[in-house]
């Protein structure tokens, strides 16, 4: 018994080790460079860490303004933690995800015990152990989850704090302590306020909680429900507020899908639901899950999906027992999980969207594992066959998703992240001191965010496409950065004179020009 | 008596669905599996393989895993929801769904120990693209064995409580998609 427990710790400790070596070895070069999110946030956490101000002066603030919308205020304030400890840094902004996405493996352990620890003696304790144990094991090596924790996402963050508020909640179920209920409920409040997408999950979630609660509310003690009840009320009044007022909508506004302006009311009443249920059901699409994901490269490695496709039948099996035994807690729980987990990312397009309805995945991995448990389970020896055979292409497409991640990755997708906008700031840093004047085309947006972060005292002028020297800059030693040129383009002719002195190239496989600097 | 009406009510809504397809030209390639395909992305990959020993390239991006990795691929798709949705309508998926549920649950019938192979097995006829078949009756062959097996579904959901209710609102909703945003049109574009 004694050895059996050392052996099931033991294997945690591997898989946890596993988790964290898969999230933090080269993070900061692997996905390359920030993407303008990260570098808004980590802007943010810098300010907030060195003057308690976000970017545009405000005094600690609940709701960070950026690029035209509002960002939640955990990942950021986390990111300031972060910085505090590893200085201005790329590993810095990612260090928060990565941490928590390695933690995660290790509270799904202790939710899937619990949850399955519900279950009466459905399932002997053997099993629960045995697929707590696979449902870290599958968090630690999915696609998706490492993809996340890689990446400064809040998504990913939330995701912990929602496992966190679910296991603190199974435990207040099982021990009473008020402690973990308070814990419990300021989880999920921290995960309404990590990322947009739990303004629905939340509540419907922390509904189903209460619900539970009342119903199995004893008259003697009444006092935690309604304390907690107060509690959570006064935790999401600025939320409510926020999330009413002009700016809370704003990212609403912009990502929804139900944006058809010409059509009249009646018809918005008949296609909008309909819409809503196309996106809806996208979320449950095979080829999402399994091989090729949401298509956007920040989110997904050219090849695979979300999970791995040896992981399909088990997911497949998974759900069939769940079925099965649907009257259980467990049952009911991950099918209630399951259902909402698309229900906010489904009003926004496009559809699927790997960030927006990450929640998704913990119900997916946890059947998987559930089905592979119970297929190993069953005494018959074709099943066994067939397990280590999925077992041996696992290993294969594990290997091959390592080497698409570590290989193809890096030279593939240049574009989706910003390594070379940090080359451009580096670059014209380095250069300001000969130039009286710097001007970068607006075609590059995201430059100023990169100089906020990486050289705020760089000054430059944000020019449109049509732009000439002035004629009061006629002396000035001016440095133009503009995307690709040729030195026969007749716009770039008019200019007083022109020298090209440096090209920028995406670090993909292209090696084609990003930025051109010229001097005027 | 009820429940007959319900699988005809059902079978129509299943064929209007289908209908969509009929006037199609070709099925995205995306549903096919070539090995010319195949060749191309294998030449592409292999071109990003920079600083890395030839076993390894060998290994990961030869024919046989990409014939299967694509297989995969082509076969989920007949499997997505939302294709299901645009071929034998919501209540067909679901009544697919029942069906797969009770045939793994229940003792099993010749008839559809048959069926059940026929419905997995079919969606080969269209990965494989055997192009003399116009593409709606390629279609079809898959499609028809489905909507009997969703009819059998169906008809399993019907006897249990309050199935007749989930299946009149399925159904309301199936024809309400259909009537406002059926999307067949961009799985199999129109000659």
């Amino acid at each position: 018994m004694l050895v059996r427990m050392k052996l099931r710790k033991l294997f945690l400790a591997i898989i946890l080790l596993l988790a964290a070596f898969l999230r933090f070895y080269q993070v900061d070069q692997i996905p390359h460079g920030l993407y303008i999110d990260e570098v808004s946030i980590a802007y943010n956490a810098h300010t907030i860490l060195h003057e308690g101000k976000d970017e545009y002066g405000m005094q600690m603030p609940l709701f960070f303004k950026a690029f035209g919308e509002y960002k939640m205020p955990v990942a950021i304030y986390l990111t300031s933690a972060s910085m505090a400890i590893f200085g201005k840094t790329d590993f810095a902004v990612r260090f928060p995800s990565a941490l928590l996405g390695t933690l995660l493996v290790f509270i799904l352990y202790l939710f899937v015990k619990e949850l399955f620890g519900r279950s009466g003696k459905k399932i002997t304790p053997k099993s629960i152990e045995a697929i707590a144990l696979l449902s870290s094991f599958f968090a630690a090596i999915s696609p998706v989850t490492i993809q996340m924790s890689r990446g400064g996402f809040e998504a990913n963050i939330a995701l912990f704090f929602y496992l966190l508020g679910g296991w603190l909640f199974l435990r207040y179920l099982k021990n009473q302590k008020v402690l973990f209920l308070f814990s419990s409920l300021s989880s999920f409040i921290v995960t309404i306020y990590t990322y947009n997408s739990y303004r629905l999950i939340i509540p419907l979630t922390l509904g189903l909680c209460f619900w539970y609660l009342f119903k199995h509310m004893k008259q003697k003690n009444q006092k935690p429900f309604y304390s907690a009840l107060g509690f959570v009320i006064i935790m999401l009044i600025p939320l409510v507020v926020f999330s009413f007022s002009g700016a809370g909508a704003s990212r609403f506004v912009e990502t929804s899908a139900f944006t058809q302006p010409y059509l009249n009311f009646w018809q918005k009443l008949g296609i909008y639901p309909m819409i809503y249920l196309q996106n809806y059901v996208s979320y449950f699409s095979l080829p999402f899950l399994f091989a090729s994901g949401d298509g956007f490269g920040r989110h997904t490695i050219l090849d695979m999906g979300n999970l791995f496709r040896w992981q399909l039948p088990f997911l497949i099996v998974g759900l069939f027992f769940m079925l099965k035994n649907r009257s259980t807690f467990y049952a009911k729980l991950l099918l209630f999980v399951l259902l909402i987990a698309p229900i906010t990312a489904a009003f926004t397009r496009p559809s699927p969207h790997t960030l927006r309805s990450l929640l998704i995945i913990l119900p997916l991995i946890i059947l998987c594992a559930y089905g592979c448990v119970t297929l190993w389970q069953k005494q018959r020896k074709l099943l066994k066959a067939i397990v280590l055979g999925i077992g041996i292409f696992a290993i294969y497409e594990t290997a091959f998703y390592f080497h698409m991640y570590y290989v193809h990755y890096p030279l593939r997708t240049a574009p989706d992240w910003g390594s070379e906008y940090h080359q451009l700031i580096t670059e014209a840093s380095r250069l300001q001191p000969q130039y009286d004047e710097i001007v970068i085309d607006n075609q590059f947006a995201g430059a100023p965010a990169y100089r906020n972060f990486y050289n705020s005292n760089l000054k430059f002028h944000l020019i449109d496409g049509g732009w000439r020297k002035p004629l009061a800059w006629e002396k000035k030693k001016v440095l133009y950065i503009t995307q690709e040129h040729s030195q026969e383009d007749p716009a770039l002719k008019k200019t007083l004179f022109h020298t090209r002195i440096k090209d920028i190239r995406y670090a993909d496989r292209t090696k084609s020009i990003f930025a051109q600097f010229w001097e005027l | 008596m009820k429940n007959k009406l319900l699988l005809l009510i059902i079978l129509l809504g299943e064929l209007f669905t289908f209908s969509f397809w009929v006037p199609c030209a070709k099925v995205l390639d995306k549903f096919h599996f070539t090995t010319y395909d195949l060749q191309l992305r294998l030449i592409e990959r292999i071109h990003y393989d920079q600083f890395v020993p030839l076993w390894e390239t060998r290994v990961f991006h030869n024919k046989f895993a990409g014939a299967l990795f694509d297989l995969i691929r082509s076969y989920v798709q007949f499997w997505d929801l939302g294709f299901l949705i645009n071929t034998i309508s919501l209540v067909g998926a679901v009544g697919v769904g029942v069906m797969f549920y009770h045939f793994c649950t229940q003792k099993k019938s010749r008839i559809t120990g048959v069926l059940f192979t026929l419905v997995l097995l079919l969606p080969f006829v269209e990965i494989f693209n055997v192009s003399q078949i116009p593409p709606s009756i390629r279609v079809g062959i898959f499609i028809l064995p489905l909507i009997c097996w969703s009819l059998m579904g169906c008809w399993h959901l019907s006897k249990k409580k309050r199935g007749t209710w989930i299946i009149f609102v399925l159904m309301l909703v199936s024809v309400w998609y259909e009537v406002s945003i059926a999307s067949a049109h961009l799985l199999c574009p129109r000659p």
